[in-house]
């Protein structure tokens, strides 16, 4: 029995002593669960998630820091309700309520997802983005005790996607091409701009290296510009050159910016790339006008300065020899000459102003072509005959009828025939052949001369385009004479054209114009009557010019033929002579000191003595606007300087013959 | 036998046949030369269970050498034969091993019976392991030099983790930890300190398992089976059952059949019970050499379920019919036939309970 109750007391030590140390373990073992659900604590308040978790029935058992804030739930008053009471989500098209996930989850036992496009609406009605998932709380293959829901605020995600979507539709819809590549020059994206400028998909670009498109002449190029990007710098509007892929080299501006990753690391580069060749083209053009222009002004300053010389001699041969008849009359022929020549560059170069500025206006009327061809005939005639060309004209047998400007039109023919006659050699010959087609007559002025090489044949008719040319500088002239013939046809309703076989081998100018039914009632007579001065007809007239040579010199020669003659150089003394000298006719300079012309016109009329004199205004301007201010200001005609003296008395006669009103250009 | 639906379960062992018996007592229970020996018994063992209808069975224990208490330390070089007794009413003493010197290991884990079982069994084997608290007492007095205590006890719980996982993992139906020695300790100290201090090893080793592994463990508790006699059949189950049910488990096999006053120990059970508990009551006593009938059993399992929810009760025999393998006081057939008995009284109770 003693020894019995020995091995009682000794079994007793023994688990009483190991109950000290399963007491220990039991402290560990609790402490390390502490320490673990305390983790776990610590951990679900920690993540960047919102975590909710529920009992078996959907009811809230937990939910984190995160989840607080996004619902506007706290904790305590959270825990216990039904989930969708505090986890408010609605779809963000329908706005309906999306399925309870919780309960889902529960039911099916599985992970689920609710998908893009959903809306959490926290306690407060604010709105937010999110994305979630549901999973069961389960132990093996039993019911699940619960569900644990995640879910995130996508806001931010969503504009970032939203702004990485849109600046990739502008990437994508760009005209300009938009390359990214790796500092190892690989290219990594390529855009529609890209395919579309340098012909290579996308598929067949990305992956390749940059020198796919840079010509190997540049290879050096794109080692200097990766080693500027690799030290962080921009390039901007590098103006270089690339190839496509059907081998063309375009120009094209590039700028390139170092592409960094989150960690300010240089790990690529983006390329913009613009095709600049129509730029280029245009500046190259822009550079040749220009050349052309500075060209022709230093042409334009020869050509107006060479008849100065020839005038000054002439008017020494007056002075010195004012009595050698045969040696002044020789002289008064050369100044002559000399001074149409300077009149005709003058007005080409306003006539071409004026069409260029679309200011220039044209007086159709029914002409005959005949009439149109006689026209131009003379005015090319002395230049033809002085080259000792032949012109041989053939018109269509029965005369075509124009609506047209005579004097425009004649002008057109003429300078054609005129440059014929210049780029033709001595003896050569010209010819002058129209044709009826239908409702348009056709033209053709032909020659034996020098002709014209292809490559200048787009741009014959441009301005200054001759200008180039060695034999103009031998010819004379400005060289706009056929800009201007192509502004004057286009201006009636045709078109003009040149073919040549090359050079030395003549050429052939076409004009086409729009030609009228033919009426034999309204047939031209197809004569100008150009009458004579009326020698003998003594008219009093009053010449009111400020430039006191123009006055002397038109008062000079309205008195070698029988007129009474007083001058005036200002609108003050214009109507003091007038008062005095009661003069039949004015002619009234507009532009004058103290008093203009117009003003000047005026005064008079309003006196009783004024209203029967015939005034004619005298102006540079020969603009519908300054015939109508001269009309206004009570003038019978408008004459455009400078006057020359045929048409002049033609004029003079005129009134005197009746004719009310009269308007003189230059041609007329 | 199809109608079953009071669960019902066997302890564990079986008595093993005299030839290997014999055979264990002369060689050692590890000479190789057993090894047919074990087989046959296994496979016998099998086939005899599974014609009792029991729709769960274990090998009998027959592997089991000396018995379901030391036979994972039985032969360890660190050990010696002088542990504490365990005294038993027949007068008979068992006594088991002490550890000597550290570290401690099982030589033996309970799963490598279960592998052989499973080769022949067609229907669910249930393994049963013995408890930490059990074991804890190998640890002698004083303090074994450069091997605490704290590191036994940790050991110890590793060694019982490894062996109930690997059984889990292997198939067992359901893994029991023989808790005998719950009884007995409140024999030992009546203040219930000792008690307490078992519980608490025991759930050491249980929290390391989910709810879901936990719900194939149980804990069988009894007074003791050796020889027709128990160690504490004396001692009361109110010192014992408020205490037992604290243990983390979901199954309960309590030892009923052998019980003076049955009622008594029902009602302290309904008391103690826990929601999602279910106790296994002992409806067969092995010691008792009578084979009890199916209607006995039938009586025993609707007394049982005037305390407890059907759907929470379940049946067992007390205790195993040999859980040291040189006992030789019942018969298999006998151990069979009460079997049988306790699973056709089952399917009794169950018709007239309405199947839960």
């Amino acid at each position: 029995m003693a020894a019995k109750q020995d091995d009682d007391q000794s079994l007793r030590l023994v688990a009483l002593q190991n109950a000290q140390s399963i007491l220990a373990a039991r402290v560990r073992a609790e402490e390390a669960l502490r320490t673990q659900s305390d983790w776990l604590q610590t951990t679900l308040e920690s993540i960047g998630d919102a975590v909710i978790s529920t009992d078996a029935e959907g009811r809230i058992a937990y939910l984190n820091r995160v989840a607080e804030l996004l619902t506007g739930w706290s904790r305590s008053e959270a825990i216990g309700r039904v989930l969708p009471e505090v986890l408010r989500i609605v779809n963000e098209a329908t706005r309906e309520p999306v399925e309870d996930l919780a309960q889902r989850a529960l039911r099916e036992r599985v992970v689920v997802a609710m998908g893009e496009n959903i809306l959490l609406i926290d306690r407060h009605g604010v709105e937010r983005p999110i994305e979630d998932s549901a999973a069961p709380i389960q132990r093996g293959a039993d019911a699940a005790l619960g569900v644990v829901v995640v879910f995130r605020d996508v806001s931010e995600r969503r504009q970032a996607q939203q702004a990485q979507a849109f600046l990739a539709a502008i990437i994508e819809s760009s005209d300009d091409a938009i390359v990214s590549k790796t500092l190892e020059g690989v290219i990594r994206t390529w855009n529609a701009g890209a395919e579309r400028l340098f012909g290579y998909t996308a598929h067949e670009a990305e992956g390749k290296p940059i020198t796919l498109i840079i010509p190997p002449d540049r290879y050096d190029e794109e080692g200097e510009i990766l080693a500027r990007l690799r030290r962080g710098e921009r390039v901007d509007h590098f103006e270089t050159v690339r190839v496509t892929k059907d081998g063309r080299h375009i120009d094209i501006s590039l700028t390139i910016s170092p592409i960094r990753d989150a960690s300010g690391r240089i790990i690529g580069a983006s390329k913009v790339a613009r095709d600049i060749t129509a730029r280029k083209r245009a500046e190259e053009a822009l550079r040749e006008t220009d050349r052309r222009k500075d060209e022709f002004i230093a042409l334009l300053a020869h050509e107006l300065r060479n008849p100065l010389a020839p005038l000054r001699n002439g008017l020494q041969v007056m002075r010195i020899a004012p009595d050698d008849a045969i040696a002044v009359s020789q002289a008064r022929g050369m100044m002559e000459r000399q001074l149409n020549h300077m009149v005709r560059l003058i007005d080409d170069l306003l006539d071409i102003s004026r069409i260029n500025r679309n200011n220039m206006e044209l007086r159709r009327e029914r002409v005959l072509l005949a009439e149109v061809v006689r026209s131009a005939v003379e005015t090319a005639r002395p230049l033809i005959a002085e080259a000792g060309q032949t012109l041989k004209i053939s018109l269509p047998p029965v005369d075509v009828c124009l609506d047209a400007d005579l004097t425009r039109l004649a002008q057109v023919f003429g300078n054609l025939l005129t440059n014929s006659a210049k780029y033709t050699e001595r003896g050569g010959n010209i010819w002058l052949e129209a044709e009826r087609h239908g409702a348009e007559v056709l033209v053709r002025v032909k020659d034996t001369g020098i002709g014209i090489p292809a490559e200048a044949i787009p741009t014959i008719f441009d301005m200054f385009s001759q200008v180039g040319r060695s034999i103009e500088r031998t010819t004379g002239g400005l060289g706009i004479g056929l800009a201007l013939v192509k502004g004057l046809v286009e201006m009636h309703g045709g078109t003009v054209a040149v073919e040549s076989a090359g050079l030395g081998k003549g050429c052939t100018f076409i004009v086409r114009l729009p030609a009228l039914e033919r009426d034999a009632d309204a047939a031209h007579d197809g004569t100008h009557q150009v009458t004579g001065a009326g020698q003998g007809t003594k008219r009093r007239i009053l010449v009111a010019e400020d430039n006191r040579d123009s006055a002397i010199s038109m008062s000079m020669m309205l008195r070698l033929v029988g007129n009474d003659v007083r001058t005036a150089h200002d609108g003050i003394e214009a109507v003091a002579v007038a008062k005095a000298f009661r003069p039949d006719v004015i002619l009234m300079d507009v532009g004058m000191p103290r008093l203009n012309g117009y003003d000047a016109t005026r005064r008079i009329r309003e006196q009783p003595w004024g209203k029967g004199i015939t005034i004619i205004a005298l102006t540079g301007w020969g603009q519908e606007r300054d015939k109508v201010r001269s009309t206004e200001s009570g003038c019978d005609g408008h004459i455009v300087k400078p006057v020359d003296f045929p048409t002049l008395e033609r004029l003079l006669t005129d009134l005197k013959t009746g004719k009310s009103r009269v308007e003189m250009s230059r041609r007329d | 036998m199809s109608s079953i639906s009071i669960p019902t379960e066997p302890i564990g062992s079986i008595p093993r046949p005299l030839d290997l018996i014999e055979a264990a007592a002369a060689r050692g229970g590890d000479d190789p030369a057993l090894e047919p020996l074990y087989e046959a018994a296994i496979r016998d063992t099998i086939a005899c269970f599974e014609a009792t209808g029991s729709p769960v069975i274990t090998d009998g224990e027959q592997r089991k050498y000396h018995n379901f208490w030391t036979y994972c330390v039985e032969g360890l070089p660190n050990t010696a034969p002088d542990g504490f007794k365990i005294p038993f009413s027949a007068g008979h003493v068992r006594r088991m091993p002490r550890l000597t010197a550290g570290p401690f290991r099982y030589k033996r884990h309970a799963d490598s019976y279960l592998e052989i079982a499973l080769k022949y069994a067609h229907k669910p084997v249930k393994q049963a392991v013995i408890s930490p608290s059990a074991l804890s007492l190998m640890y002698p007095p004083h303090e074994i030099p450069g091997y605490p205590r704290d590191q036994f006890i940790a050991d110890l719980l590793h060694e019982h983790e490894t062996e109930m996982r690997n059984c889990l993992r292997k198939g067992a139906h359901c893994v029991q930890m023989d808790f005998t020695e719950g009884r007995l300790a409140v024999k030992i100290d009546s203040s219930g300190d000792l008690l307490h201090s078992f519980i608490d090893l025991n759930n050491l080793a249980l929290m390391r398992f989910s709810n879901e592994e936990r719900m194939r463990i149980g804990v069988h508790t009894c007074p003791g089976s050796d020889r027709d006699s128990k160690h504490s059949g004396d001692v009361d189950y109110s010192a014992l059952l408020p205490s037992l049910f604290e243990l983390l488990v979901q199954n309960f096999y309590i030892a009923l059949a052998g019980e003076k006053d049955r009622t008594r120990v029902l009602e302290i059970i309904a008391g103690h019970l826990k929601p999602g508990h279910r106790v296994f009551v002992g409806v067969i006593d092995p010691i008792d050499p009578r084979v009890e009938t199916p209607e006995e059993v039938r009586d025993r399992i609707l007394e049982a379920a005037k305390f407890i929810p059907v759907e929470q009760l379940g049946t067992c025999d007390d205790c195993g019919f040999s859980p040291f393998c040189d006992d030789t006081t019942t018969s298999r057939e006998t151990a069979f036939a009460k079997i049988r008995a306790r699973v056709d009284g089952t399917a009794l109770a169950s018709a007239l309970l309405g199947g839960g």
